[in-house]
């Protein structure tokens, strides 16, 4: 019984609180570094080349981003980060062709191409060359050698080089509808819909070229059709599957250990110089007029499929975005079992991005295909 | 016997106080030369001078009373060729050509040693006659050659009673087979004392010997209380653990794939369980291991690092016995005994986590608080080794040897609205890995001097992980639109091994192996299948990955002369042959190592070793996982090959302590290790691919004090060491300091038999932190990419050492009549040592993120705190 008593009294305790003492603790470790320039820019055919320069920073020191979001607010709101004294030029084919001038953009906003949409992103397409930039007035076309280079008294010099990619344009898209639900009212039409697709693109096959897709529908429209009637027409889409190439990145301890599904990034490794469908599975589309007396524009109700031919740079900076946070070894990493995952780049310095896309939509449009089923069904 | 020689000991060594100074007493009946001068020179207080060797395997009569020394000396030497000066205080001793008697024809004494009992070869056993000595091999066998006439066989062998042959008659070859009794009366399971590495160390030629029993390694406190050769390896001086909890090995600065694991001489591919935290190897199944880890014996090579050959039990040709464990983590059975008495005997060992024995339930109690969703989590790992071994004659015997083991994983999620109507969607991961090995081997006495063993196996190694998700809508209970997806991807690993080894015993002071040995190898590197299928449609891409096919060709010879007892050379080479993808390499890996003793109580030595390596395991983490391939060299890549030198010096005052310090300096060639920015590339994509090729080099030293047995024995150790790589495609072709580049090590084991019942161990680790790559500098997102705060900035490898590491184990082991329980505490101060650092960040007070109250902080993660645990082991 004492021995109880004492147990409960001293021991338990005791062995409770080393047990349970907390697993991590705060320190700064004794490594020196120093920031360097950061350059970043995506490069877009028939678009002006912006370029955002900041410098690092030690994690520790915690700076805003120059678009950070707790500062949306804050009109003219200037990073810390930002470099405005550098000196930037621009090679185009290895030819001097400018020095870049400094430029502010006053409040929130999408600044630079659109062409950076990331599917997963769905918000926003941001970019990120913030509210402080340095613009080139050369506009870049498809096959441009671009080279930047940077240089500040402070953080020293920096410099990187992309081409520009070329178009690779969607063949065709083939379709096949599935349990279509046609769930009409007298007031309004509603019809919903599982849709299996082949998006035909062909690899022009002479280098490794490097891919993103996207999938996006226009969502609400709203529209007054030729005899005047107004109307709001939508078309929107719960799930998509993707092709088994855009999981080419993700291995299968991945999907077991780290529960991902990867990005839809991929390259022409397995389908170099041939013509390939990439497959999507869109589940639960809907199409919806609230007016049945309304003809609207057969062109208004679409889904969209952009192909961007993407950068070398571009590829390898995003997949190991989703190598240090999805995959892994990243995963692991953040725990010291595995060596850490950086974030790649093609700057000198190692820090930033220069990457260049190029894009091409095709668009798919619904409200014909939703005449053509109905067509097909009073047949 | 051991009572015997205690009693004759105790009556031998009466003396009285002498009546004249200079007067000795002393009565010895054939006791060791060695103790009975003890004696004389505490009686006379006269040093005795002589040279190693020359009391070895002398065993000396004597009867005096109180008469001078030399009357003494005159009668020990009388029928030998020994002769003494006595010069002051010091007496001389030495060989005495004029007594030497003619030279007589030699004839071969050859047998195996085993147990008494359960029949099992007892490896290591010195077997001393006149002028000669031998050690059995691993089968037990020896073979020594001694003058014609009147000889005796005196064999010892740690923790066993020593035999006395008797005396024989040798006018022609003969065998001889010894059966040796336990020492003591303690349980089998837990003899831990022994003078083996002593012996070792003293005697062979070799650095970085060691040999472990099972006793040893099921003594040593680990985490769980369950014991591990490898977690008991880690505790030896210039081997690394790697990561806190994990059964890795480094072994002087080198990778965690540079050691070649074998079990009864096959390589094993997958040697751990659980993502590292426990090794394949059962000890149940163990009856002891030899570890290399400087002078590699000439049979061995296909490794940069180390040499650990697991023997596992016969099993007893006698009576049936076995055992019965159940601890926190597993549970273990084995059980061997006779099948033909004499003859034939079999061993078997089962061993079992149950992990999932408290998965399952707990996975049935969250279950039932939802009524859509369903998970089922189950982990376990199992090995399993059987062995049967059979004696034809005293010259030839046969065994079959089978091991598997394997770990699995599986997570089950589904979610069912209804059964029959609406949403499901079903999620399935499952990864099976282990290691399958079938080995047959048949050793025959071809002569009294030539020993052969033949084996043929086959090993294979396969892995595979398969994740499956379905999703759909159901309407009375059919599926009316769904989608599936699946990934699966399987890696293995098939080896043919034919191999013949021979033990040959030409002349008195020289003896040498050879033998040659044919690898088939198959490699199927990861193989990715990916599905995606929905009503209408079905689409599957399978990696345009193949088998690879290699041959692999070893020869070897070595030999071991000792031209006295105070020096030794032990020489070797070895050559290999690797075809693949119809390119040949081939690697030249010579070996020399040689022992010098200017005493008896001292040894010194140095080797040269040089290894070469075909294959080799992609690594990406510090944990084990299955998808670690082991893949061959291909293309362009070279094998990785490594040159070390080695010293030691040894001091052994008495034959349960020895003292020891070793230094290595080792270079190694075509390192391969994953590139920078390897993640990059696809998973699929050919791993050359994603390699760097580079050099490394690894120096240091090793200090130990072992105490083998008695009430207190264990070691304490000290180990230097410096290790870095250079890789042309990594860290900008800088050189930088290997991950377990552990500058400063200690290691303290002690184990204290108490009285019967209790006894203690304990051990501690203190060793300067493993390295880690730590990024400080971070850069904005340039938002091609799900936004995240602070980009990493590749850094310098291995650029920061992680704080001091520091853990003290306790166990208990408390005897009964039927077993034993051990009590064990992993970490018993509790110190949680940091195992890595995240970046990461400290909130303060409030909801508001704030520069304020949100921080950018660098954290140290710190993993294991104490963990008790318990297990009993009854024995029948």
């Amino acid at each position: 019984m004492k021995m109880r008593k004492f147990f409960r009294k001293y021991i338990l305790p005791l062995i409770l609180s080393l047990v349970l003492t907390s697993c991590f603790s705060d320190f700064e470790p004794d490594i020196k570094s120093k920031p360097v320039l950061c350059m970043i820019s995506n490069i877009a055919d028939g678009d002006s080349i912006r370029v955002s320069l900041t410098h690092t920073w030690r994690w520790s020191e915690g700076k805003y981003e120059p678009w950070d979001y707790s500062n949306w607010e804050t009109e003219g709101f200037e990073s810390e980060l930002l470099v405005k004294n550098a000196l930037v030029k621009l090679y185009v084919n290895d030819e001097y062709t400018e020095t870049l001038k400094l430029a502010k953009r006053k409040g929130y906003g999408n600044i630079g191409s659109d062409s950076m949409v990331f599917r997963l992103w769905d918000d926003y397409p941001w970019t990120t060359t913030g509210y402080v930039y340095y613009i080139a007035e050369y506009i870049p076309k498809c096959g441009d050698k671009i080279r930047l280079e940077a240089e500040s008294e402070e953080y020293g010099a920096a410099w990187a080089e992309v081409t520009v990619p070329q178009t690779v344009e969607i063949d065709s898209v083939d379709y096949t509808i599935s349990n279509f639900d046609d769930r009409n009212t007298t007031l309004s039409e509603f019809y919903l819909f599982n849709m299996n697709l082949s998006v035909w693109f062909s690899d022009p096959g002479n280098e490794t070229n490097y891919y993103m897709f996207e999938t996006s529908s226009p969502g609400y429209f709203k529209g007054v059709d030729a005899e005047g009637i107004e109307y709001k027409e939508s078309v929107y889409f719960s799930d998509v599957t993707d092709d088994p190439l855009f999981t080419e990145h993700v291995s299968a301890i991945d999907h077991v250990l780290a529960e991902t599904s990867g990005y839809s990034l991929f390259s022409d490794r397995q389908i170099s110089g041939k013509s390939y469908p990439l497959h999507v599975r869109l589940e639960g589309v809907s199409y919806q007029l609230d007016n049945r007396s309304a003809i609207p524009d057969a062109e208004n109700s679409y889904i969209k499929f952009i192909l961007y031919s993407i950068s070398p740079s571009y590829y390898r900076h995003v997949i190991s975005v989703w190598a240090a946070n999805d995959g892994i070894v990243g995963s692991l990493g953040d725990v010291g079992l595995a060596e850490p995952v950086f974030a790649a780049s093609n700057v000198s310095t190692g820090a930033g991005v220069v990457s260049a896309s190029a894009k091409y939509e095709y668009k798919l449009y619904i409200r014909p295909l939703i005449d053509s089923m109905l067509k097909e069904s009073q047949q | 016997m051991k009572k015997k020689l205690l009693l004759s000991f105790s009556l031998a060594l009466m003396y009285g106080a002498s009546l004249c100074a200079g007067n000795i007493t002393v009565r010895a009946v054939k006791l060791p030369a060695e103790k009975v001068f003890a004696e004389i020179m505490k009686q006379s207080g006269k040093n005795f001078v002589y040279s190693a060797g020359l009391l070895d395997n002398m065993l000396v009569s004597v009867n005096i009373k109180d008469r001078p020394l030399n009357e003494a000396l005159d009668q020990i030497f009388k029928d030998t060729d020994v002769s003494y000066k006595i010069r002051g205080n010091n007496v001389s001793l030495f060989r005495d050509k004029k007594k030497s008697k003619p030279q007589t024809k030699r004839k071969i004494v050859s047998g195996f040693v085993r147990e008494s009992g359960s029949g099992e070869p007892l490896v290591g056993a010195v077997v001393r006659g006149t002028g000669n000595t031998a050690v059995t091999n691993v089968m037990g066998f020896y073979s020594i050659s001694l003058p014609e006439g009147n000889n005796s066989l005196l064999v010892t062998y740690p923790g066993f009673s020593t035999v006395n042959t008797g005396i024989f008659n040798l006018t022609a070859n003969r065998t001889l087979d010894v059966s040796m009794e336990q020492d003591g009366e303690v349980l089998d399971e837990l003899v831990v004392h022994g003078s083996k590495n002593n012996s070792l160390a003293m005697e062979s030629a070799s650095v970085g010997v060691l040999n472990l029993n099972k006793g040893v390694i099921a003594s040593t406190p680990v985490i769980f209380g369950e014991s591990d050769v490898i977690k008991t390896l880690q505790l030896e001086p210039g081997v690394s653990a790697g990561v806190e909890g994990m059964a890795g090995m480094y072994v002087h600065g080198g990778n965690a794939d540079e050691n070649l694991y074998m079990l009864d001489n096959i390589p094993l591919y997958q040697v751990n369980h659980v993502g590292g935290l426990f090794s394949a190897f059962n000890t149940e199944a163990i009856r002891n291991v030899d570890f290399y880890k400087s002078s590699f014996p000439a049979k061995y090579d296909g490794r940069l690092s180390s040499y650990m050959d697991v023997h596992t039990k016969d099993g007893s040709l006698q009576e049936h016995h076995g055992s019965f464990r159940l601890g926190l983590t597993s549970g273990a059975f084995n059980i061997d005994g006779p099948i033909w008495k004499g003859h034939t005997s079999y061993s078997v060992a089962l061993r079992r986590s149950w992990f999932d024995v408290l998965t399952i339930p707990g996975c049935a109690i969250y279950n039932s608080f939802s009524k859509d969703e369903k998970n089922n989590l189950g982990l376990a790992f199992s090995d399993f080794n059987a062995k049967i071994n059979h004696r034809f004659s005293d010259r030839s015997s046969a065994h079959v040897m089978f091991y598997y083991g394997q770990d699995y994983l599986y997570v089950k999620q589904s979610y069912d609205m209804n059964k029959s109507e609406g949403y499901y969607d079903y999620l399935k991961n499952h990864l099976r890995w282990g290691n399958i090995v079938v080995s047959a081997g048949w050793n025959y006495v071809l002569s009294p001097k030539l020993f052969g063993e033949f084996t043929a196996a086959y090993t294979r190694y396969m892995s595979k992980l398969t994740h499956t998700d379905e999703d759909g809508e159901k309407e009375n209970g059919k599926t009316t639109s769904f989608t599936y997806s699946e990934l699966s991807s399987d890696n293995n690993i098939n080896d043919w091994i034919f191999r013949g080894d021979f033990e040959w015993h030409p002349h008195d002071l020289h003896s040498i192996n050879f033998g040659a040995y044919y690898t088939r190898h198959s490699f199927l590197p990861f193989r990715n299948r990916r599905t995606i299928a929905s009503e209408n449609m079905h689409e599957t891409m399978t990696d345009k990955i193949t088998t690879y096919h290699a041959n692999e060709f070893n020869i070897y010879g070595s030999g071991d002369w000792a031209p006295s007892n105070s020096f030794r050379l032990n020489y070797g080479l070895h050559y290999s042959l690797f075809n693949i993808e119809g390119r040949t390499h081939q690697g030249l890996s010579p070996r020399i190592s040689f022992k010098w003793s200017p005493t008896k109580d001292w040894a010194i030595k140095a080797g040269y070793s040089k290894t070469v390596q075909y294959v080799h395991q992609l690594i990406q983490r510090s944990i084990s996982l299955p998808t670690d391939q082991w893949i061959p060299i291909l293309g362009a890549q070279k094998p990785q090959t490594a040159d070390k030198i080695a010293a030691g010096v040894y001091y052994s005052p008495e034959t349960s302590l020895t003292f020891s310090v070793e230094g290595y300096w080792k270079w190694m060639n075509n390192l391969l290790e994953y590139a920078d920015e390897y993640y990059i590339l696809p998973p699929d994509i050919a791993w050359n691919e994603k390699m760097a090729i580079g050099k490394g080099t690894a120096k240091g030293i090793d200090f130990k004090v072992s105490k083998e047995f008695g009430k207190l024995s264990g070691h304490v150790s000290y180990s230097l060491l410096w290790a870095d790589r250079q890789f042309p495609d990594k860290n900008h072709g800088k050189k930088f300091p290997a991950r377990f580049d552990n500058r400063h090590k200690i290691n303290v084991m002690v184990n204290w038999k108490i009285n019967n019942k209790w006894d203690m161990n304990v051990s501690w680790t203190g060793m300067s932190g493993n390295r880690i790559t730590l990024p400080t500098q971070c850069w904005v997102d340039p938002g091609l990419a799900p936004w995240h705060y602070g980009m990493t900035l590749a850094t310098e490898v291995n650029n920061y050492r992680l704080p001091f590491y520091h853990r003290m184990d306790l166990s208990f082991t408390r005897y009964t009549k039927r077993g034993y329980w051990n009590f064990s505490l992993y970490n018993a101060y509790c110190n949680m040592n940091t195992i890595g650092v995240q970046r990461d960040y400290s909130w303060g007070s409030g909801d508001i993120v704030t520069p304020d109250n949100m921080k950018h902080v660098f954290k140290k993660i710190k993993l294991l705190p104490i963990i008790p645990s318990v297990s009993y082991t009854w024995i029948f």
